[in-house]
C-alpha cells in the first residue's frame, strides 16, 4: 500500500466528520462566536454616546430586572407568547384533526394552504392584514354598516393587532406539531371508546386529548418560544406603541446604541428560551412513561 | 326473534357497492361468523352493526329495535378489534374499567366486575401493567375483558386472531369459544380463515363481493356448499365442467369437456343436457397402482404431474386420461400407504355420492 492509499484510507474514515465541518464552521463562526462576543458585552458598562467601557459588571442585568418598566415588558412578552400558544392551540387542533384523518385526495393541497402563511414575507402580510383590520378595513365597514358598531374598532396597531398576526404565522408550527401525533395516532383507539359507550366529548377528553398531549406541548413550547422573539410582526402589526423583548433589544442596541444594555436583554431572552426547553425535555420524558416498558 | 338482524343492508362508497343487500339473521346467544376473501365487505358489514359506517339502504336491528340511526356509543355492542385498541396511556384495570365508568356505575361495583372479567380471562395479576407492557395473547384477553364487561347485546370480532402466531391463534380460538358460550352473548365473528370459521361458529355466512353466497351451519357449509365458490372457499379444489350426459333412474351420468364419464349421486331435478360444474374434495379421493381397485364405477385413469409430501398428508396433482384434466389428491400418510413420484402412472377413484355438483 502506497502512502498515497493509506492516506485516502484514513481520510474516508473521517468522511462524515469532513462533510459536516463546514457547516460546523459556519455554525461557530456566525452564530456562536457572535453570541460569545454578546455575552461578554453584556458585562461591560455603557458610556453614553456609544462607547463602551470593558469591565466587568453586573449593572445591566440589575437595571433590566430591577426597574419596573422593563420587568412589565418582560411580562407583558411572556403573556403574548402564552395568548399566542393558546389560541393557535385553539385554532390548530380541530385544523390539524381535519388534516389527520381526512381521506382527501387533495391532502397535499390542504397541507401547502395550511403552510401557506410560512411562504408569505410578513410584509405582505401585514398589508393583508391592513386591508381587512384597519380603520377602513373590511371588518370595520361591514360592521359600521350592519350597525354593530358607531366608531371604527382598532383592530391593529396595537396588542391586538400583534396577537392576530403571530397567530396566523405560528398557526402552521402548532397544525403540523399536532396533526403529526393525531395521524400517529389508531383511530380505532376512538371508535374503541364509543363503542364502551363514550359519546365524542367523552372520547376526546379520556382518550384523544391525552394520546395527543406530546404534540400539544411540542406546539406550545414551539409557539410560546416564536412568539417571544419574534420582531417583524410585532413591528409591523403592533406600531410603535407595543413593546416587546426584541423591541427592547432592537431599539437598544440601533436607536440608543448601548450595547450592553442590549446585549443584557438578548440574554434573558435566550435564557428565557433556554429554560422552557428544559423543563419540557424533562416534561416530555416523563409523560411519556406509560410508552416504555419498565 | 333473532337478536340481531340485518335486513337488506347495502353500502355504496361512490359506485362500488362494498356490501350488497345482505339480509341476515343472528339468534340469540349464537355465535355466527362471517366469512370470505380479504376485501369482500366482512369489515364493513361488522362496522355497519357496531354503528361507524351508516348503511346506504337497509335497516340493523339489535333485539327488535331498529338502531340504524342510533350513534355507536348508544348501541350496546362489545368490539374487538383487529389490533385490540387498548388505550395505551391507561393500565389493564382502567382498560377494562372503561365502558362501565361511560355507564356510569358506581366505584364499587365497577371493582367487582372488573375484578370478575379479569379473573375470566386469567389476567387478575396483571391489572397494574400498561398495555405496551403485556404480549399479543395478554392485550388480546384485556380486549376481551374489556367488551365482557360491560355485558354487551351483541359481540363484534373482527379478524382478532390474525396478529398472533399459530400456536396462540388455536389456543384463543377455542378460547374465545369458550367464553362466548360461558356468558352466552349473541356475536358475530369475522375472519378469512375456513378453518377458524368451521371451528368456531355456530352458523357460517360466506362472502363474495358484497354478497352472502350461503348460510349455514359449518356442516352444512362444508359437505353442501350452495356454490363453486363456496366449495372452493372451503377447500373443495377439484372443478369439472361439462353436461349431463344420461340419466339412469335416479342418478346422473356426468360427462366432463375432457372427455371422462363421472357417475353421480341421486339427483333430482336434473335433466340430460343441462350444464354442469362438479367438484369433489382432494380427501374423498382413493389413488392406488393402475389397475388395481375393484369395480368400474368412477375409476379413472391418470399420470402423477407433481408430489408434495406435506407431514401427515401427501398432495398429488394427477392429469386424468383422455383429457388431461386435472384432480388434487390428499392421501393420509399411513403405514401402509406408498407415495408416488412424479411420472408414475396411477389409477383414482371416488363414490358417485362424494360428487357436488351445480348448475351452470
Ligand atoms: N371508507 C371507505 N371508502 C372507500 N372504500 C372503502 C372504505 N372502506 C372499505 N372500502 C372498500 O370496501 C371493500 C371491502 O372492505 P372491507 O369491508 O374492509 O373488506 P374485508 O374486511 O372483507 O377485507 C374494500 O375493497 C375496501 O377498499
Ligand atoms: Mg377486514
Amino acid at each position: 500500500m502506497t502512502a498515497v492509499d493509506k492516506a485516502a484510507t484514513k481520510l474516508r474514515g473521517k468522511t462524515p466528520v469532513l462533510l459536516v465541518l463546514p457547516t460546523f464552521i459556519h455554525f461557530c463562526l456566525f452564530f456562536i462566536a457572535p453570541l460569545c462576543l454578546l455575552l461578554v458585552y453584556s458585562f461591560y458598562r455603557f458610556v453614553p454616546g456609544g462607547a463602551m467601557e470593558e469591565t466587568f459588571v453586573l449593572e445591566n442585568y440589575a437595571k433590566f430586572i430591577l426597574d419596573p418598566y422593563y420587568r412589565g415588558i418582560v411580562r407583558d412578552t411572556i403573556l403574548l407568547g402564552a395568548e399566542v400558544a393558546f389560541f393557535t392551540l385553539i385554532l390548530g387542533y380541530p385544523l390539524a384533526y381535519k388534516l389527520a384523518r381526512t381521506r382527501s385526495r387533495f391532502k397535499g393541497f390542504l397541507y401547502l394552504l395550511v403552510v401557506m402563511p410560512l411562504l408569505t414575507s410578513a410584509v405582505v402580510r401585514t398589508y393583508g392584514w391592513m386591508v381587512i383590520l384597519s380603520r377602513n378595513g373590511i371588518v370595520n365597514s361591514l360592521l359600521l354598516k350592519w350597525g354593530f358598531i358607531e366608531q371604527p374598532l382598532r383592530l391593529m396597531y396595537n396588542r391586538l393587532g400583534v396577537v392576530i398576526g403571530l397567530t396566523e404565522v405560528l398557526l402552521p408550527f402548532m397544525t403540523l406539531a399536532l396533526e403529526s401525533v393525531l395521524r400517529n395516532m389508531d383511530p380505532a383507539l376512538e371508535e374503541a371508546a364509543h363503542d364502551l359507550g363514550a359519546n365524542s366529548l367523552q372520547t376526546f377528553l379520556r382518550v384523544t386529548l391525552p394520546l395527543s398531549l406530546p404534540g400539544v406541548a411540542t406546539g406550545s413550547v414551539l409557539v410560546f418560544i416564536m412568539a417571544i422573539s419574534a420582531f417583524v410582526t410585532p413591528t409591523l402589526m403592533g406600531g410603535p406603541q407595543v413593546r416587546v423583548l426584541s423591541t427592547v433589544v432592537y431599539e437598544q442596541a440601533l436607536s440608543l446604541v448601548n450595547w450592553p444594555f442590549s446585549a443584557a436583554v438578548a440574554f434573558t431572552l435566550l435564557a428565557l428560551v433556554g429554560v422552557l426547553i428544559f423543563v419540557y425535555n424533562k416534561l416530555l420524558i416523563s409523560g411519556k412513561s406509560w410508552e416504555v416498558a419498565q | 326473534m333473532a337478536d340481531v338482524q340485518l335486513k337488506s343492508v347495502s353500502k355504496v362508497y361512490g359506485r362500488n357497492a362494498v356490501v350488497n343487500d345482505i339480509s341476515l339473521d343472528v339468534e340469540h346467544g349464537e355465535l355466527l361468523t362471517l366469512v370470505g376473501p380479504s376485501g369482500c365487505g366482512k369489515t364493513t358489514t361488522l362496522r355497519i352493526v357496531a354503528g361507524f359506517v351508516k348503511p346506504t339502504h337497509g335497516a340493523v336491528y339489535i333485539q327488535g329495535k331498529d338502531v340504524t340511526e342510533i350513534p355507536p356509543h348508544r348501541r350496546d355492542t362489545g368490539m374487538v378489534f383487529q389490533q385490540y385498541a387498548l388505550f395505551p396511556h391507561m393500565t389493564v384495570q382502567k382498560n377494562v374499567e372503561f365502558g362501565l365508568a361511560m355507564r356510569k356505575v358506581g366505584a364499587r361495583e365497577r371493582n367487582t366486575r372488573v375484578g370478575e372479567a379479569l379473573e375470566l380471562v386469567g389476567l387478575a395479576h396483571l391489572k397494574d401493567r400498561y398495555p405496551r407492557q403485556l404480549s399479543g395473547g395478554q392485550q388480546q384477553r384485556v380486549a376481551l375483558a374489556r367488551v365482557l364487561v360491560i355485558r354487551p347485546k351483541v359481540l363484534l370480532f373482527d379478524e382478532p386472531l390474525s396478529n398472533l402466531d399459530a400456536k396462540l391463534r388455536l389456543e384463543m380460538r377455542l378460547e374465545i369459544r369458550r367464553l362466548q358460550q360461558e356468558v352466552g352473548i349473541t356475536s358475530i365473528f369475522v375472519t378469512h380463515d375456513q378453518e377458524e370459521a368451521i371451528t368456531i361458529s355456530d352458523k357460517i355466512a360466506v362472502m363474495n363481493f358484497g354478497r352472502i353466497e350461503q348460510t349455514g351451519t359449518p356442516m352444512e357449509i362444508f359437505s353442501r356448499p350452495a356454490t363453486p365458490f363456496v366449495a372452493d372457499f372451503v377447500g373443495t379444489s377439484n372443478f369439472l365442467e361439462g353436461k349431463l350426459a344420461a340419466m339412469e333412474g335416479d342418478c346422473a351420468i356426468f360427462e366432463s369437456a375432457g372427455g371422462l364419464r363421472v357417475r353421480l349421486g341421486p339427483s333430482p331435478g336434473l335433466a340430460a343436457g343441462d350444464n354442469l360444474v362438479i367438484a369433489v374434495r382432494p380427501e374423498k379421493i382413493i389413488l392406488a397402482e393402475p389397475a388395481a381397485l375393484p369395480g368400474t364405477e368412477n375409476v379413472f385413469e391418470g399420470e402423477v404431474a407433481e408430489t408434495t409430501w406435506m407431514g401427515p398428508l401427501t398432495q398429488y396433482l394427477i392429469l386424468l386420461k383422455p383429457g388431461n384434466e386435472k384432480l388434487v389428491v390428499k392421501q393420509q400418510n399411513l403405514d401402509t400407504s406408498r407415495i408416488f413420484r412424479k411420472g408414475e402412472k396411477v389409477s383414482v377413484r371416488w363414490l358417485p355420492e362424494n360428487c357436488l355438483r351445480f348448475k351452470k
